[in-house]
């Protein structure tokens, strides 16, 4: 950066700097710090991804599917988490067909009912308070409606507390994929005379299926790794149960109950128990989001 | 000269230049109305007559108020609260804009404003819209949706009300093969033209059409208006376009408007040779669009 | 029969008959709306419902001990004739808050970085990659992060980092490393905690930060670029103080979420409710108290503190939460 006597730089006021050397100094500084944090993340992930497969599968073996979880004291490589599994599906599945019920259909009222008016907007901002409430506190809401006036837990509370949890989710993404749809298309439904209510479900809900496919395996990814809410309202079982009005075991309680133990085929189990519920919620997210992706290039 | 102020002055002072056809073969008859968007008012004062078995055509440039004039006629507009019009839109002698909803309502915050008489009137005027709107069904089922919502039909009369809908918008040799695949997977003049098909398919009096081939090649444009000219034997076409020579092609009757006014209505075949009025006039020839 | 599907248009109103459809409409149209409209409403009377029952169920333990519920440390739950039962909730709010700042302290810059990382400087080859690497960390439940806090970090914390640092305190009175083991008990304490709760709120605001970055306009780092920045400069002088305003929101979410986490700080907070005395004493938090002891509460005084914590900890949550959504606007994330 050569100046000479008539150039430009000569007529401003102050000298000429080579600031140059520096600022890529500072440049470099900034790459190295960036690539530093990322790379801190990434073994962050590979370390715990490591223990949970390493530690999980050690313990795993057949057993796990078609035995109880054991008492304490057991030889190790004993028992197994049949009903915690079983009661963890079950939960799961009414949890879903509840969430995904009053989700779709209030997301649909704000996409479909709800524009220029108030109530919707406070029905908005109410789902994302209880989007991102601390999971124990509906834990704790689910125990005094669900199990104080029934004496005692039951897997319907735990699934209703689930369900609690994840319906904001559904009903944001519902709501999220309703309003891509383009308002010739409600047009086109009603012009032929199609009342609206027929129209959303016809061809606006059919139009977005993929969409809320995906808003559901999210939920369902949210609802599987949810622990606090089933501390109070199933208090766990260590029997194999379908009786859902009962304390029915988990897998998350299971994990819960066992960890902080000193009997080492409980914390195998804690262990095992863990890499099923990180499987069925990564599988759960990464299909969710390639749905999502997929949808995106039609 | 470029479009300025004078001609908005005359555009607003003059009455419109009419030739109408005879009232008995009026199927439509719009009276003094008046448009608001808000507070915003995009139509003054509008009378216009659409003439039975015939068709047609809407022209201005952007912003004249043809399109709203158009979805006015379906009353389409009453999907969005704000939009309001005032006036009178006789059919057969009564005025739509009386028309009843049924309010879609017990208590809800904001009901539905769809439903009861407005239904039924949609039912006897169709609209097709800019872009191509086909549902994410197969081809046989975007017909039978609209079909279903007035008719108990066999199976088999579906067939046939399937076909001749399809043969009238003249795509039936193209799809027959595949009824049953998404009507998505047709090209844009196909999805056009099925659009057609599912409005004829409920057998509406009055096909409302706005800037229908704005969006195709020319091929699948001749083909459109080709269906177009001959289903004005069984059914009356109102259709907007920005297109001059397509209106100068298919329509019998063509109203050009300026911003939100008539400006003139007179059959086609004269409009564009002796447009009476300056603001037409410049129009036709070009100077401003 | 079928020609009647083929009657000429002048017909006259008479063509169109009544079957359900059009006369239908209005009644089904209507149930339909209805039923959304309840939906809707179950999640409203959902979330006031939660607020109300746990204002209700915690008014008992704030009516007792007023003010001193938020003031004192003392837990007493055994209670005797000398020492009745007394709940002081300063240890689980003062240990909710530190250690949900000092995560949000050693997440924030750290998310940052991943995210001007992803957007400016990563290969394109490894940046679909690294991003689902982070959708990945994200997507680990949290009881996963406590089984690995509670039986992988802690103990290695203990071992490496707790051991020398004793050490060293014992041989070196008054020395930074004694001052740092005050009150130090073992490798399950705030500042683990503080870890894992950093590591599990990362992926999230650095995915959130990445979509802020992208969202800037492409001719505005195109200037940028254009005049000769660097792309510290680009990004340090242009592009962050362009999103300043949502990456606080985004900011606030991660802190939203990093004070209700139960599960990840349970296992490795060591739960006592003594003011903690060091940066490597146990504590508690609120939700890891709750969470710990709900199933076993002695008597109702006790399950009324309880839930009262749990008011506590909802009305700072929502203080935080609603002050990051008028930061973010209306945005979608």
């Amino acid at each position: 950066m050569a100046t000479t006597e008539n150039s430009p730089a000569n007529t401003l006021p102050g000298r000429t700097v080579d600031r140059y050397a520096r600022r890529k100094v500072i440049n470099y500084i900034f790459i190295a710090l960036t690539s530093v944090a990322t790379a801190i993340a990434i073994t962050a992930l590979v370390m715990i991804l490591y223990s949970l497969v390493a530690k999980g599968f050690s313990g795993l073996n057949l057993t796990v599917f078609t035995v109880d979880t054991p008492a304490g004291g057991e030889d190790l490589g004993s028992g197994g988490l049949r009903n915690a599994i079983v009661g963890s599906l079950l939960m799961c599945a009414m949890g879903m067909v509840l969430a995904l019920a009053i989700g779709i259909m209030a997301g649909t009222w704000l996409a479909e009912y709800g524009d220029g008016n108030k109530l919707a907007t406070a029905v908005r901002f109410l789902n994302d308070v209880l989007l991102s409430a601390p999971s124990i506190l509906i834990g704790l809401f689910a125990y005094e409606l669900f199990v104080v006036p029934f004496h005692g837990g039951s897997a319907i509370a735990g699934a209703i507390a689930l369900a609690i949890v994840t319906t904001p989710v559904v009903t944001r993404t519902t709501e999220d994929i309703l309003r891509l749809q383009s308002n010739q298309l409600r047009e086109a439904g009603v012009a032929l005379g199609a009342g609206k209510g027929l129209v959303i479900r016809s061809i606006i809900w059919r139009a977005s299926r993929t969409g809320l496919v995906t808003g559901g395996l999210l939920g369902f990814a949210r609802m599987s790794g949810e622990t606090a809410p089933l501390l109070f309202t199933t208090a766990g079982n260590q029997f194999f149960s379908m009786n859902v009005t009962q304390p029915i075991a988990s897998l998350p309680y299971t994990i819960a109950n066992f960890a902080l133990s000193a009997d080492d085929n409980w914390r195998r189990l804690a262990w095992v128990a863990s890499l099923l519920i990180a499987i069925a919620v990564l599988s759960a997210n990464i299909i969710g989001r390639q749905l999502a992706r997929g949808s995106q290039h039609k | 000269m470029s479009f300025n102020e004078s001609q908005v002055d005359k555009a607003a002072g003059q009455a419109t230049v009419m030739v109408a056809p005879p009232a008995e073969n009026r199927v439509l008859d719009v009276r003094g109305l008046d448009f608001f968007y808000g507070k915003n008012q995009s139509l003054y004062g509008v009378d216009m007559p659409v003439e039975r078995n015939k068709i047609t055509a809407l022209i201005g440039p952007s912003g004249c108020g043809k399109s709203t004039l158009l979805r006015t006629l379906n009353r389409i507009y009453d999907l969005y609260p704000g939009q309001r019009a005032e006036g009178q839109i006789l059919f057969n002698g009564e005025n739509i804009l009386n028309a009843k909803d049924t309010p879609a309502d017990a208590g809800p915050a904001t009901g539905s404003r769809i439903g009861g008489d407005v239904a039924k009137l949609r039912a006897r005027i169709g609209m097709v819209f800019q872009r191509p709107t086909p549902f994410p069904m197969s081809i046989y089922e975007n017909i039978a949706f609209g079909v279903r919502l007035y008719r108990k039909v066999t199976k088999a009369e579906m067939d046939e009300i399937v076909e001749v809908s399809l043969t009238r918008a003249a795509l039936w040799d193209e799809v027959k093969d595949k009824l049953d695949k998404s009507g998505l997977g047709l090209s844009g003049g196909q999805q056009q033209r099925l659009c057609v098909a599912r409005g004829i398919a409920v057998q509406p009096e009055i096909l409302l059409l706005d800037e229908p081939a704005s969006a195709l090649d020319p091929l699948s444009t001749a083909k459109l208006e080709t269906a177009l000219m001959e289903l004005k034997d069984s059914l009356t076409i109102v259709i907007v376009t920005h297109n001059l020579q397509q209106a100068a092609r298919i329509s019998d009757h063509t109203g050009f408007m300026l911003l939100g006014r008539l400006i003139e209505f007179r059959p086609s075949s004269d409009a564009f040779v002796r447009p009476e009025t300056e603001a037409m006039r410049d129009y036709v020839t070009g100077r401003y669009g | 029969m079928a020609d009647a599907a083929l009657t000429q248009a002048s017909e006259g109103p008479q063509r169109i008959d009544d079957s359900p459809g059009a006369s239908a409409t209005g009644v089904k149209d209507a149930i339909f709306h209805g039923l959304c409209f309840t939906a809707a409403m179950v999640l409203m009377a959902t979330l006031l419902g939660l607020l109300i029952s746990l204002a209700v169920g915690g008014w008992p333990a704030f009516s007792h001990f007023g003010l001193q519920f938020f003031t004192s440390s003392e837990w007493n739950p055994s209670g005797t004739e000398d020492h009745p039962e007394f709940y002081g909730a300063a240890g689980p709010i003062v240990g909710t808050l530190i250690t949900a700042l000092v995560a949000m302290v050693i997440a924030l810059p750290l998310a940052i970085g991943i995210a001007v990382f992803l957007v400016e400087f990563c290969p394109k080859s490894i940046e679909r990659w690294v991003a689902i690497a982070v959708e990945l960390l994200a997507g680990i439940p949290s009881i996963v992060y406590g089984m690995w806090g509670l039986f992988v970090l802690a103990p290695w914390f203990e071992e490496h980092v707790m051991t020398p640092l004793r050490l060293i305190a014992a041989d070196h009175p008054g020395s930074f490393a004694d001052h740092l083991m005050t009150g130090a008990s073992s490798g399950s304490n705030i500042f683990t905690a503080s870890i894992i709760l950093a590591i599990m709120v990362l992926p999230f605001i650095a995915t959130v930060f990445r979509e802020l970055l992208l969202s800037v306009p492409s001719h505005v780092r195109e200037a940028s670029y254009g005049m000769g920045c660097t792309p510290f400069e680009v990004v340090s002088s242009i592009m962050l103080p362009y999103i300043r305003k949502s990456a606080v929101g985004a900011a606030m979410l991660g802190l939203g979420r990093a004070l209700g986490e139960t599960m990840a700080v349970t296992f490795i907070i060591g739960n006592s409710h003594a003011f903690p005395k060091g940066v490597f004493d146990s504590g508690s938090t609120i939700a890891s108290t709750i969470a710990n002891e709900f199933a076993e509460a002695t008597g109702d005084l006790h399950t009324s503190a309880l839930i009262a914590l749990g008011l506590v900890l909802f009305v700072i949550t929502f203080v935080v939460l609603a002050a990051a959504r008028l930061l973010l606007g209306q945005e979608k994330h």
